[in-house]
C-alpha cells in the first residue's frame, strides 16, 4: 500500500514538472513582444531592450525555466508583468473562491448523483425510464446556459438571490451561502446527471452478480443489499466519473465565474490570456494541475480503501 | 469470458435473434428524431447564404435592438445586425470548429487506442501515460494557455482542443480492443497464422467502430460547448459571428434586452442535446442488455394451505410453472414440475443444460432473475406455500429455514467484504446474536467444514482464498442458522475432482448430523450415485422420470435416461488398442519449461521440465487438475505461451521460438480446438466466413476452392450444408464445437491440440463429439494431444495417458494401464475421487477411498514419529 502511494506521488510529481515545462515553453515561444506590450509603441529600442533583460527574456528557455522552477519551489511564482502584483498573492486570494465552488459542486454531485442512481437501479420501471432522459438533458445542457437561466429566473425576475458577487464566509456566512447557491447549482447539474447515470449502470450490473443472489438466499433484505453491498461495489465507478467531472468542473468554473462575477482563478486566467501575462498564466496552470493531482491522489486512496485486491 | 448459457441466456439469445443491433438502431425514434433535427440545423446553417438574408456583419444603425419583423425575422441586436443571419452564419463557424476538433480526436484517438489495446507493452504504457497527462488538464484552462501560443484563430484553437480530448476517444477504444483481444477466437485466428492487420480489420474493427462513433457524438457536443464557452467569455476571434459570441453579447445586455439571449441559447442547447441524445441512445441500444418485462407475478396472498403436505414431506412441489418475459416475448422454462423430499434425505435433480433444473429451485427459493416469475403451482414447505409469500416473508425463511449453496464459489462471495463479515451479517439478522457471539459461531462453523486456519479465513477477502475453501465457506453459510432444508445448485461442478470428493463427504456428514433435507441439482450421474437417495430426471422443463437412486440406475425407464447414463464418461468404452510402433514421431518435447513473470517479481513455473513424444495417428491424453499446467503445454506448442527452457521439436526441427512467418507455415500442420465454444468463434461472423478465413492464407487458393472445401468440412463434421450461411451465434454449444473442429481440420493438419475440447459440453453432446474426433482420426491419421481433467474421458479416447501435477509429469503410460492399475499415489487418488455413476459400486469405492486415506494419514503420522 505504501508502495502504491509512493508510486502515485512520484507520477504526480512528474506530471507537474512536465506540464509546467510545456506551459512555460508554449508561452515563451508565443508570438508578440511582451516588452512592447508593457511599455507601449512609443518606447525606445533601448528601453525595450532593458525591459526584456529585466523580464529575463534574453536567456535561453531552459535557463529561464530552471530559474522559474527554483523560485516556484520556495513559493515565489514571479510577478505579473502588467499589474506588478506577486503571482502567488493573486492566486492565493482567488484560489479559495474557485476551490470552494468546485469542491461544493463535487460533493453535492457525488451524494445526489449516487442517491438518484441507486434509486433508479432499485426501482427500475417507470422511475428509471423517467430518470434516463432527464439525466441526458441535465448532462447535455451547457453549464453557462443553465447559469444564464438561473440568473434570469432567480436574480432578475424573482430577485431572491444575488446575480453576481462573492461574499467571504468569514464576513457573512449567510451571504456567502446565498452567493454560492446559483454557481454551484449551474456547475453541478451536469455532474449530477453523469454520476447518476454511471451509478445506475454500475448498480444494475452489480445486482446481476451471483453474490447478490446468494446474499438474498441468506435472507438479507433490501436495505442491507443496496446500501451496503451494491453501494460498496458500485462506488468505484461513481468515483471515476466524479474525478473526471472534477477536472471538468475546474474548466467550467472559468465560464461560471464570468457569469456570476466571482473573483476566482478563472477570471484571473482569462485576463492573463488576453494580455499574454506569462508569469500569471504559468502560475495558474501549475496551480490548477497541482489541485487536480491532489484530488486524483485522494480518489486513488479512496479506491484502495474500497477495493481489497489493491490493498493487499 | 463467455460461459455456456444457462436457460435464461438461451431465452435471451432467442429473443435477440429477431433484430440485429443495427436494425434496432435505425428504427429507434430516439435516434431518428435527434438525427433529423441535427440535419435540419446543419442544412439551414450551410445553405443560409442562399436565403437572401442581410449580411451577418452589416450593422444597420437605423434599426437598433428591434423585435421580430418581416425584414428581420428574429429582430436585430444592439448594433443593428440581423439576428437570424448572424445566427446561421455563426452556426457555420461553430459547427465547423467543432467538426475540426472532433476530426482531430478521431484521427488521433482511434488508431492509438487500437494499437495500444492490441499490442500492449511499451506502446500501451506510453500512450496511457500521455493520456493521463492530457486528461489531468482542465480543458478551458489549457486552451487559454495554448491560445497565447496559437493566437485566437478559432479553427486552430479547436484543433488544439481536439488533441486535448483524445483521451476521451483513446480510453473507450482501447478498452473495447482489450475486451475482444481476450476472446478465444482471436487466439484461434493467430494459431491459423492470420496476420495482425487482418485480425484488426476483420475481428476488432467491427467492435471498435460503434464505440468510436458513439464517442464521436459526445465529443462533438463537448467541442461545441467549449467553443461556445470560449467565445462567450470573450476569448475568441473578435467580431466573428458565432453562437458563443452572440450569447456573450446578449449576456452583456441582459438587463435591457434579455430576449437576445434566446436564439443563440436555443441553438446551442438544441444542437448539443441532440448530439448527446444520439450518443446515449446508440450506446444503450448497442449494449447487450435485453429489457426484461415484468411477468404478471402472482399476488402474494396469505400463505393459506390449500392442501396439507402428505406425510412427513418437508418440501412438496406440485405443478410448478416458471416463465420469463424478455423483450416482450414469453417463454416457459419450467413446465409443471413436482417432487417431494423429507428430512435426512437427498433428492437429486438431474438434467442437461436448458432442462430447467436450476430455474425450478430458484423458483422455489424466490430468487429468479429479472423478468422471471412462478406463474402456477405450489411449493409447500413445512405447511406454507413459498410461491405465495411476499419478499419480506421469504427473507425470513431464506437463510434460516432454507439454506442455498450456489455453483461457482468465487463469484458468489462479495469481493469487497471479508469472509467473516459475510458469514456474520445474516447470522446476526436471523439469530439476533451479538457480534462477538456471531463471530465465535462463524469460527466454529469454519472448523466444522474443514477449514484449517479459521481466524485467518475470517479476516480474508474472497480473492485471497482458493475455490475449494470458498465453497466450504458457502456451505458454512448455508448451514449457519440451522436450516431444515438445503438447496444446492451444482455445488461441486466448478471444483477439481479431489476437492469435489471432499466436499461431498462434508455434505454427507452435515446431512447426517443435522438431519436436513437436501435438494441437489446436478448434471453428473456420479454425484447422484454418491450422495442422492432419490432422483428426478428433467428435460425441457418437465420431469421425465422419478425414482429412488438404486432403482433408477438399475432399471431406468425412459430412453433419455438410458442415453444419458450411457454417455457418462465412466461408462464410455475404453480405447481399442492401436499399433503405433512403426509410426514416425511428429512432435517431441524435451524438458519443456514455461515460467511466467508473476506480479511483484515472483516467477510462476507453470510447466517444469516435461518430456514426451507424439506419433502420427496417435492420441496422447494429458490429465491434470486446474493449475497443473496441462493447458500451458498445449499453448506453448501453439506459440501462445512463452517457452523459457527446453525445446519443442516438430519433425526434427525446433519450434519453441518460431518466428511469425514460421508460425504461419506451421499453422497448416498444428491446429487447436479450444474449450469454450462460445468464445472460440466470432459470434458475428457467418460460419462460412469463419471456415474460409484460414483457407485463404494459402495464396494459391481461390474463393471458389475455399467454398468447396467448406462444404466438405461441414459434411465431415455432420453439420447441415446450409450451416455456412448462418451466423455462429445461432448454433448450440455442441454444434459450435463441431464448427471449431471443422476449422481446425480445414487445412489437413497433422496434429490437433484439443484443449478441454469437450469439457464444456453436455454429456450426450460430449459423447457424440468424442465419436466425431475418433472418426476423423480414422480417416485422416491426424494425431491429437487431448488435454482434459477427466481420466475417464481420456481413457476412452487416448492411446497413451500422461498425468500432470504442479507442472510435472507424475505418470506416463498406456491409457488402460494408467486407468486400471496406476502406479503413483496421485493417479490413484485422482481415479478414486471421481464418483462412479452407480450407487452400489460408488459406495464400495467410497469405503475403499476412506480406507486408503486413513492409511495414508496413519503412514505419514508414523513416519513423522519415527523422525528424531
Amino acid at each position: 500500500m505504501l508502495r502504491f502511494i509512493a508510486q502515485r506521488l512520484g507520477a504526480a510529481l512528474v506530471l507537474i514538472v512536465v506540464v509546467s515545462f510545456v506551459a512555460f515553453v508554449l508561452t515563451w515561444f508565443s508570438p508578440g513582444d511582451p516588452a512592447l506590450a508593457i511599455l507601449g509603441q512609443a518606447a525606445s529600442p533601448a528601453a525595450l531592450a532593458a525591459k526584456r533583460a529585466e523580464l529575463g527574456l534574453d536567456r535561453n528557455v531552459f535557463e529561464a525555466y530552471f530559474a522559474w522552477a527554483q523560485h516556484a519551489l520556495t513559493g515565489d511564482l514571479g510577478t505579473s508583468w502588467f499589474s506588478n502584483r506577486p503571482v502567488s498573492e493573486s492566486i492565493a486570494t482567488r484560489l479559495p473562491v474557485t476551490i470552494t465552488i468546485a469542491v461544493t459542486a463535487v460533493v453535492l454531485s457525488g451524494v445526489l448523483g449516487a442517491a438518484i442512481g441507486l434509486w433508479a437501479a432499485a426501482r427500475r420501471g417507470a422511475v428509471d425510464n423517467a430518470i434516463r432522459p432527464l439525466s441526458v438533458l441535465g448532462y447535455a445542457i451547457p453549464n453557462f446556459i443553465v447559469a444564464i437561466l438561473l440568473v434570469t429566473i432567480f436574480a432578475i425576475d424573482l430577485r431572491v438571490l444575488p446575480a453576481t458577487g462573492w461574499v467571504d464566509f468569514s464576513a457573512d456566512p449567510g451571504g456567502w451561502f446565498r452567493s454560492i447557491i446559483l454557481p454551484v447549482a449551474a456547475l453541478s447539474l451536469a455532474a449530477v446527471a453523469a454520476v447518476a447515470q454511471q451509478m445506475r449502470n454500475a448498480a444494475i450490473a452489480t445486482l446481476q452478480q451471483d453474490y447478490i443472489r446468494t446474499l438474498r438466499g441468506r435472507g438479507l433484505g433490501g436495505a442491507s443489499i443496496y446500501l451496503k453491498h451494491v453501494l460498496r461495489n458500485s462506488a468505484p465507478v461513481a468515483l471515476t466519473v466524479l474525478s473526471l467531472q472534477f477536472i471538468g468542473l475546474l474548466s467550467g468554473a472559468v465560464v461560471i465565474e464570468y457569469v456570476f462575477g466571482l473573483p476566482g482563478i478563472g477570471a484571473l486566467s482569462v485576463g492573463a490570456a488576453v494580455q499574454q501575462d506569462q508569469p500569471v498564466i504559468q502560475g495558474v496552470v501549475v496551480t490548477v494541475v497541482i489541485v487536480v493531482v491532489v484530488v486524483n491522489l485522494l480518489v486513488d486512496l479512496a479506491y484502495t480503501w474500497l477495493n481489497p485486491k489493491v490493498r493487499s | 469470458m463467455t460461459t455456456a448459457p444457462d436457460t435464461v441466456g438461451i431465452v435471451l439469445a432467442q429473443g435477440r435473434e429477431r433484430r440485429t443491433a443495427w436494425q434496432r438502431l435505425l428504427r429507434s425514434p430516439g435516434m431518428i428524431i435527434p438525427a433529423a433535427i441535427l440535419a435540419l440545423i446543419v442544412l439551414a446553417c450551410v445553405l443560409s447564404p442562399l436565403f437572401g438574408l442581410p449580411s451577418p456583419n452589416f450593422a444597420n444603425v437605423s434599426a437598433l435592438g428591434q423585435g421580430p419583423s418581416p425584414a428581420h425575422l428574429l429582430g436585430t441586436d444592439a448594433s443593428g445586425r440581423d439576428v437570424l443571419s448572424r445566427l446561421l452564419a455563426g452556426g457555420r463557424l461553430t459547427l465547423l470548429a467543432s467538426l475540426i476538433a472532433t476530426a482531430v480526436t478521431f484521427v488521433l484517438g482511434v488508431p492509438l487506442g487500437l494499437l495500444a489495446g492490441y499490442y500492449s507493452g511499451f506502446l500501451d504504457s506510453v500512450a496511457n501515460w500521455l493520456s493521463n497527462l492530457i486528461q489531468a488538464l482542465p480543458s478551458i484552462v489549457a486552451l487559454l494557455a495554448i491560445s497565447v501560443f496559437v493566437g485566437t484563430n478559432t479553427l486552430v484553437v479547436m484543433a488544439a482542443f481536439g488533441v486535448l480530448v483524445v483521451p476521451a476517444m483513446f480510453r473507450p477504444v482501447r478498452a473495447a480492443v482489450i475486451d475482444v483481444r481476450r476472446e478465444l477466437y482471436i487466439d484461434a485466428a493467430k494459431v491459423s497464422g492470420i496476420g495482425d492487420l487482418s485480425i484488426l480489420g476483420r475481428h476488432i474493427l467491427g467492435v471498435v467502430l460503434p464505440v468510436a462513433l458513439i464517442q464521436t457524438g459526445f465529443i462533438f457536443g463537448a467541442s461545441l460547448v467549449v467553443q461556445a464557452g470560449l467565445d462567450f467569455i470573450g476569448v475568441g476571434e473578435p467580431g466573428a459571428a458565432s453562437w458563443g459570441s452572440m450569447l456573450g453579447d446578449g449576456f452583456k445586455d441582459i438587463y435591457n434586452s434579455p430576449y437576445l439571449l434566446l436564439p443563440p441559447a436555443l441553438a446551442i442547447t438544441v444542437t448539443v442535446v441532440c448530439l448527446i441524445l444520439l450518443g446515449s441512445v446508440a450506446r444503450d441500444l448497442i449494449s447487450d442488455g435485453a429489457t426484461p418485462g415484468r411477468v404478471r407475478p402472482r399476488t402474494p396472498r396469505p400463505a393459506v394451505t390449500t392442501r396439507a403436505a402428505t406425510g412427513e414431506n418437508l418440501l412438496e412441489v406440485d405443478g410448478l410453472v416458471v416463465e420469463y418475459r424478455l423483450d416482450g416475448a414469453d417463454s416457459r422454462v419450467v413446465d409443471g414440475v413436482g417432487f417431494a423430499v423429507r428430512r435426512g434425505r437427498v433428492l437429486g435433480l438431474v438434467g442437461e443444460s436448458g432442462s430447467g433444473k436450476t430455474q425450478t429451485v430458484l423458483g422455489v427459493l424466490g430468487l429468479l432473475a429479472e423478468g422471471g416469475a412462478v406463474t402456477a403451482g405450489s411449493a409447500l414447505f413445512d405447511g406454507c406455500d413459498l410461491t405465495r409469500l411476499g419478499r419480506r416473508e421469504m427473507n425470513e425463511i431464506r437463510g434460516r429455514d432454507i439454506g442455498y449453496i450456489p455453483q461457482e464459489p468465487m463469484s458468489n462471495l462479495d469481493p469487497s467484504f471479508t469472509i467473516g463479515s459475510q458469514l456474520i451479517e445474516p447470522m446476526r439478522r436471523h439469530l439476533g446474536l451479538s457480534r462477538r457471539d456471531a463471530r465465535a459461531r462463524a469460527r466454529d462453523l469454519l472448523v466444522r467444514v474443514g477449514i484449517v486456519d479459521p481466524d485467518r479465513t475470517l479476516a480474508s477477502y474472497p480473492h485471497q482464498i482458493s475455490g475449494g475453501m470458498a465453497q466450504r465457506v458457502l456451505i458454512a453459510g448455508a448451514v449457519s442458522c440451522n436450516p431444515k432444508l438445503i438447496i444446492a445448485d451444482e455445488p461441486t461442478t466448478a471444483l477439481d475432482v479431489t476437492v469435489q470428493a471432499e466436499v461431498l463427504d462434508l455434505l454427507r456428514s452435515l446431512i447426517a448430523q443435522l438431519d436436513i433435507a437436501v435438494v441437489l441439482v446436478t448434471h453428473d450421474f456420479g454425484v447422484v450415485a454418491d450422495i442422492c437417495d432419490d432422483v428426478v430426471v428433467m428435460r425441457g422443463g418437465q420431469i421425465l422420470e422419478s425414482a429412488p437412486t438404486v432403482q433408477l440406475f438399475a432399471a431406468p425407464e425412459s430412453a433419455y435416461t438410458r442415453t444419458l447414463l450411457a454417455a457418462a464418461p465412466a461408462h464410455l468404452p475404453p480405447r481399442a488398442p492401436k499399433a503405433l510402433d512403426g509410426a514416425p514421431v511428429l512432435l517431441r518435447a524435451e524438458n519443456l519449461q514455461v515460467t511466467y513473470r508473476g506480479r511483484g517479481g515472483k516467477p510462476f513455473v507453470a510447466v517444469d521440465g516435461v518430456s514426451f513424444a507424439i506419433r502420427t495417428g496417435e492420441t496422447l491424453g494429458l490429465v491434470g487438475e486446474s493449475g497443473s499446467g496441462k493447458s500451458t503445454i498445449g499453448r506453448a506448442i501453439l506459440g501462445l505461451a512463452p517457452v523459457t527452457g527446453g525445446d519443442i521439436l516438430w519433425s526434427g526441427g525446433s519450434i519453441a521460438h518460431a518466428s511469425r512467418r514460421e508460425r504461419r507455415a506451421l499453422s497448416s500442420d498444428i491446429q487447436v480446438v479450444f474449450q469454450d465454444p462460445y468464445s472460440s468463434l466470432n459470434p458475428a461472423m457467418s460460419v462460412e466466413d469463419i471456415l474460409v478465413e484460414p483457407l485463404l492464407i494459402d495464396p494459391g487458393v481461390t474463393r471458389a476452392d475455399a467454398r468447396r472445401r467448406v462444404r466438405e468440412l461441414l459434411d465431415a463434421v455432420h453439420l447441415p450444408r446450409d450451416a455456412g450461411a448462418r451466423r455462429a451465434r445461432e448454433f448450440s454449444g455442441g454444434q459450435r464445437q463441431r464448427i471449431a473442429i471443422a476449422r481446425a481440420l480445414s487445412r489437413s493438419p497433422r496434429l490437433v491440440i484439443c484443449d478441454e475440447a469437450v469439457s464444456a459440453l453436455d454429456l450426450s453432446t460430449q459423447a457424440s463429439v468424442l465419436d466425431l474426433l475418433a472418426e476423423l482420426q480414422e480417416r485422416t491419421e491426424v494425431a491429437y494431444l487431448f488435454v482434459s481433467h477427466d481420466l475417464d474421458v481420456v481413457r476412452h479416447i487416448a492411446d497413451r495417458t500422461a498425468v500432470i501435477q504442479h507442472g510435472r509429469f507424475v505418470e506416463v503410460g498406456d491409457s488402460e494401464d494408467v486407468a486400471t492399475s496406476p502406479r503413483e499415489a496421485y493417479t490413484r487418488r485422482l481415479a478414486a475421487a471421481s464418483p462412479y455413476p452407480d450407487p452400489v459400486v460408488q459406495a464400495e469405492r467410497r469405503a475403499r477411498r476412506s480406507a486408503d486415506l486413513a492409511r495414508e494419514v496413519h503412514d505419514r503420522a508414523d513416519s513423522l514419529e519415527r523422525q528424531p
